[in-house]
């Protein structure tokens, strides 16, 4: 305990408060160019910090990575762009919620459920290390695929009320991510015979070639600024009282964040979409989700923030990083001279606090500056788009060519792009296309192990069982909720 | 008119003169060097390059920057046909790292390959280890007790033309009923479901053995069997330095066999080893450099070698390996090239008809 | 409208092509590459035949044709403009961003952005000629900082330029 101590004042020394804010600086400014998240912040700094301190390159690196999640809000709710892969379910309803001119509430829930599901993550961290180890070990591949799987089923309550579009949604996402290496064998998926195909398309693309190049592309033809009306509506500080007022959704959905990021292989990136299902499906009004309600922003904000925090026990405790931005972070510690392993619970103790109290003090601080900046950024919104415009395919173009630095990056925008605005168009649902493409290697991966190891027995394994139940149980929800809104039509349709 | 013949001639004789001394003059001042590793950011080349490039910096004639750049892809195909096809130009201002994953679709002769490392001149090359282990639970006790050991053991694999074709070949070749199971994705993966259960033999690479693998064993959970072993300077497998209390591979080869390895298979295994382990990772030039060039690069990597701040590097980071610069690391990759054809196609087909999978 | 229909199930059929060469495709690959995309491929085929037999009864019994979005599935699009509109403009801010590409193509990325920032702001936006370089330069310093921050390069184009505009 003595030692959780004084790591924070080590950490409070002006030094390392400096790579700590440098750190946020540089994660706030990643965070809110869409397309670029923590892979691009983390490359950044990687060359830096050969030779410095090992504490003020945790101060550095993990400022960086805590905030942003908190940051990727802005063009998330303000355009309907994903900031980072981090905030792609805030759109859902941020998005709306800025049309109607409640940008600035939006942001303010958003900044506030960030920071104290970043906070909560940070306590749940410090209070599972001990016990992280067993925990990590318990999920072997069956449990890994049926994670995937639970992570399909929120298709379910994304698909509305055309199943069948879902369902068809989920495997376009399924099929591009079916292009390139096949998992278990050195062999290319539908390549067309480019070279450029054989890695697959990287999952920044499809989510700017799916999001942001239809939304850029309708706004160009509307003409019009993002916000339907010219007054900017309430504040960020309602905001604020929105995600206190709901308190326990911010708790729920900061607890699956933790979950879901210590575990590995199942990657950050569909978190922000559990939260998101887990919220509509356990909410009994759900007639607002998708129009602008703001649990639809504090659900998926409130988890991915706090899954910083649990992508860092797998990555210390057992060298395997659960995401992009965790794998460039271990580079990062082998930079620095340590390898992780169990060790790291024993010999490196004061490195895991300073990694606790870095994350804890990243997303205070993170959160103030977003805050600071909100109400004069969302005044961008009111702005005619043709002027925005430009820049945003600046942006998009540029942020598309750090995937692999070659002109297939650029091509695939375009062509992801142009099927991503007749999907929007024809009512395809393009979230569940998302979460199929981000799947779709952990489906197939996990499902061939588990086969593979143990034949069909897999499937009587207590985890499976267990979480066959929950994805049942969330399933069921759905399929009420579909029929309560057909209900609805009904009456509505009598009146 | 005489003065201008007495001119001409001092002329050129000074021309002569010089002319070798200007031509070793290599120097980098405010130059860029770019090192092209074909991984992404972070990833085990990728930090061993960053590991070199500030020392490379420090001891190449005129200090130039050495700027790594990533160009993952393909395995490490896509950066790999890059060096070749795009990277002209003879005054050593681009070089490229290449690791087994370089190596391996070279040898067994994959036909995205474009690359030709026998055209290249390497700098230097490291080595690494690997240290395979067990599952106590099934009674070996050590690597003697693999002799007639028939139990059905599995073992995760990131894919059989992978770097673990020496470890599923060494299993083979030393009678051991392995089951691979394909799809995990890198060693970290593997030793987490060895923790799980999941699989009962699997190996990790020196530096991750040592930190993670050794507590395992202090608790009873797992059983160190043999380590890959190292080449000696004579192109021999010998001992792990690293772990010298474990046997290597050729000496259990024999403790099973109770002769000494030997036959095509244990040549393809020994080709596959060196070029997996023995000289994992090398940074080359390309074709074209001019040989105060390359001399220039392997003079500053021996320098880097024997920097004492380099040698905490080593120690801490790349596994406390014996680097090797210029000719050390071209006699050790000469072996690597020098693999006869029947070799490589037998392995090829050891592939095909243990796995059903196709080089292509 | 029925042109717009007719592009709606053109993209049916377009991913029924897409899932149909995706089993076609997938038969050749080796076994343990084959068996997802070849059966997530025929699952969604017979899923596909499924939607536009849907399709085709609802066009049947109702011209028109209901608004696409479900709800809660994505975000919803409103048009107050003829569909026949939106698909041409739709094709022209395809065909400008195609110049763009075109352009980054024969001068390099950063020459190629400045100018799109600067055409665009003067003759799409109707800025005026100040505030349309101010806003290409803007653009052209907002390269030029991350290229050197991020230390990376851009697609290089075929005439060479001297930095930041190569």
């Amino acid at each position: 305990m003595e030692a959780f101590f004084q790591a924070l004042t080590v950490l409070l020394t002006p030094s390392h408060l400096v790579y700590l804010v440098g750190g946020v600086t540089l994660g706030l400014c990643v965070g809110i160019l869409p397309g670029l998240g923590g892979i691009v912040g983390m490359t950044i700094l990687l060359p830096v910090i050969y030779g410095m301190d090992i504490h003020n390159a945790f101060a550095l690196l993990i400022g960086m990575v805590a905030v942003i999640p908190t940051s990727d809000t802005f063009p998330s709710v303000m355009m309907g762009i994903p900031g980072s892969s981090a905030s792609q379910a805030t759109i859902m309803d941020g998005y709306p919620l800025a049309k109607k001119g409640e940008a600035a509430r939006a942001l303010g829930a958003a900044f506030t459920a960030s920071l104290i599901g970043g906070l909560f993550g940070a306590f749940v961290l410090s209070l599972i290390i001990p016990i992280a180890r067993p925990l990590v070990l318990a999920f072997g591949s069956p449990e890994l695929f049926m994670l995937a799987v639970l992570g399909m089923s929120m298709v379910g309550v994304l698909s509305g009320n055309q199943p069948i579009k879902g369902i068809i949604g989920a495997g376009i996402g399924l099929m591009l991510g079916a292009m390139g290496d096949a998992p278990a064998i050195a062999e290319y998926r539908y390549t067309f015979g480019f070279d450029y195909l054989m890695d697959g398309i990287s999952l920044v693309i499809v989510g700017l070639g799916l999001f942001a190049f239809p939304e850029i592309i309708d706004l160009l033809i509307k003409g019009r600024p993002i916000a339907e009306k010219a007054e900017l509506g309430r504040g960020w500080f309602d905001g604020l009282k929105d995600t206190l007022r709901h308190k326990w959704i911010v708790l729920r959905c900061a607890t699956i964040g933790v979950i879901i990021g210590f575990i590995p292989g199942l990657g950050g990136s569909v978190v922000d979409w559990i939260a998101y299902g887990h919220i509509i499906q356990t909410s009994k009004d759900r007639e607002r989700f998708g129009k602008g309600d703001i649990r639809g922003v504090i659900a998926p904000e409130s988890a991915n923030n706090a899954k910083e925090g649990g992508g860092l026990i797998p990555t210390f405790l057992f060298g395997i990083p659960g995401s992009g931005s965790m794998a460039v972070f271990l580079g990062g510690l082998l930079i620095l001279g340590i390898q992780p392993g169990p060790s790291m619970l024993t010999e490196n103790v004061d490195l895991i606090y300073t990694a606790i109290w870095s994350l804890a003090l990243a997303n205070i601080f993170g959160a103030g500056l977003a805050l600071m900046l909100a109400k004069p950024i969302t005044k961008l919104t009111i702005v005619p788009f043709r002027y925005l415009a430009p820049f945003m395919i600046l942006i998009i173009t540029f942020a598309a060519y750090q995937a692999s630095y070659s002109w297939g990056d650029l091509i695939a925008l375009l062509l992801v792009g142009i099927l991503g605005w007749l999907m929007k168009q024809f009512g395809w649902p393009r979230p569940a296309a998302l979460i199929g493409f981000v799947l779709a290697g952990n489906l197939e991966q996990y499902l061939f192990i588990s086969v593979q190891r143990y034949g069909f027995d897999w499937l009587t394994r207590p985890g499976v069982i267990i979480m066959t139940v929950i994805i049942a149980a969330s399933l069921g929800a759905s399929i009420v909720y579909q029929n309560k809104l057909k209900a609805a039509g009904r009456t509505a349709a009598k009146k | 008119m005489k003065k201008w013949y007495c001119m001409i001639l001092a002329v050129v004789f000074a021309l002569v003169l010089l002319a070798p001394a200007a031509q070793a003059e290599v120097d980098f001042s405010g130059e860029q060097i770019n090192w092209i590793i074909p991984f992404r950011v972070g990833g085990g080349s990728d930090v061993w390059s960053r590991l070199y490039a500030p020392f490379f910096q420090k001891y190449l004639p005129g200090n130039p920057i050495v700027a790594v750049k990533n160009m993952p892809g393909g395995g490490s195909i896509t950066g790999g046909n890059h060096f070749e096809q795009r990277v002209r130009g003879d005054d050593g201002l681009t070089v490229f790292g290449s690791s087994g994953s370089t190596s391996f679709p070279y040898l067994l002769g994959n036909s995205k390959v474009r690359y030709d490392f026998a055209k290249y001149h390497i700098v230097f090359a490291s080595p690494t280890g690997g240290v395979a282990y067990i599952n106590p639970e099934l009674g070996v006790k050590s690597a003697a007790d693999l002799k007639g050991f028939t139990k059905e053991m599995n073992y995760a694999s990131q894919g059989a033309t992978s770097l673990d074709i020496v470890p599923l070949l060494g299993f083979d070749l030393l009678g051991l009923n392995v089951k691979a199971v394909f799809g995990y994705k890198g060693r970290g993966a593997g030793r987490v479901a060895f923790e799980q259960g999941e699989v009962s033999i699997d190996y990790q690479t020196t530096t991750a053995y040592i930190k993670n693998v050794r507590p395992l064993v202090e608790q009873g959970l797992a059983v160190p069997l043999m380590t890959w072993g190292v080449l000696d300077d004579d192109g021999n497998i010998v001992r792990d330095p690293i772990e010298p209390d474990l046997p290597c591979f050729p000496e259990v080869y024999e403790m099973v066999h109770g002769k000494k390895p030997s036959g095509q298979a244990w040549n393809a295994w020994k080709a596959f080893m060196i070029a997996g382990f023995g000289v994992q990772k090398a940074m080359w030039l390309p074709e074209q450099t001019k040989p105060e060039v390359v001399e220039a690069y392997r003079a500053a990597a021996k320098k880097v070698i024997a920097d004492p701040e380099f040698q905490v590097v080593v120690e801490k980071s790349l596994g406390g390996y014996q680097q090797m610069a210029g000719e050390n690391a071209r006699k050790a990759f000469d072996q690597v090239l020098s693999v006869p054809k029947e070799d490589k196609a037998w392995v090829v087909k050891w592939i095909k008809d243990e796995y059903d999978i196709e080089v292509k | 409208m029925k042109q717009w229909m007719s592009i709606r199930n053109l993209f049916s059929l377009f991913l029924l092509a897409w899932f149909a060469y995706g089993v076609y495709e997938a038969r050749g690959y080796g076994f343990l590459a084959k068996i997802f995309p070849m059966y997530v491929s025929l699952v969604l085929l017979v899923l596909v035949i499924v939607y536009i037999a849907i399709e085709i009864v609802q066009g049947i019994r109702k011209t028109g044709g209901g608004k696409g979005a479900a709800t809660g599935s994505d975000l919803s699009v409103d048009w107050d403009m003829p569909l026949e509109e939106v698909y041409v403009a739709f094709m022209l801010n395809l065909g400008i961003l195609i110049g763009v590409y075109i352009a980054i193509y024969l001068i390099g990325y950063p020459l190629a952005m400045t100018l799109f920032i600067f055409l665009f702001y003067r003759f799409m936006a109707g800025a005026s000629w100040v505030a349309s370089v101010v806003a290409g330069a803007a653009g052209l310093g907002f390269m030029a900082v991350a290229s050197h921050v991020l230390g990376m390069d851009w697609p290089e184009g075929l005439i060479a330029l001297p930095w930041p505009l190569g």
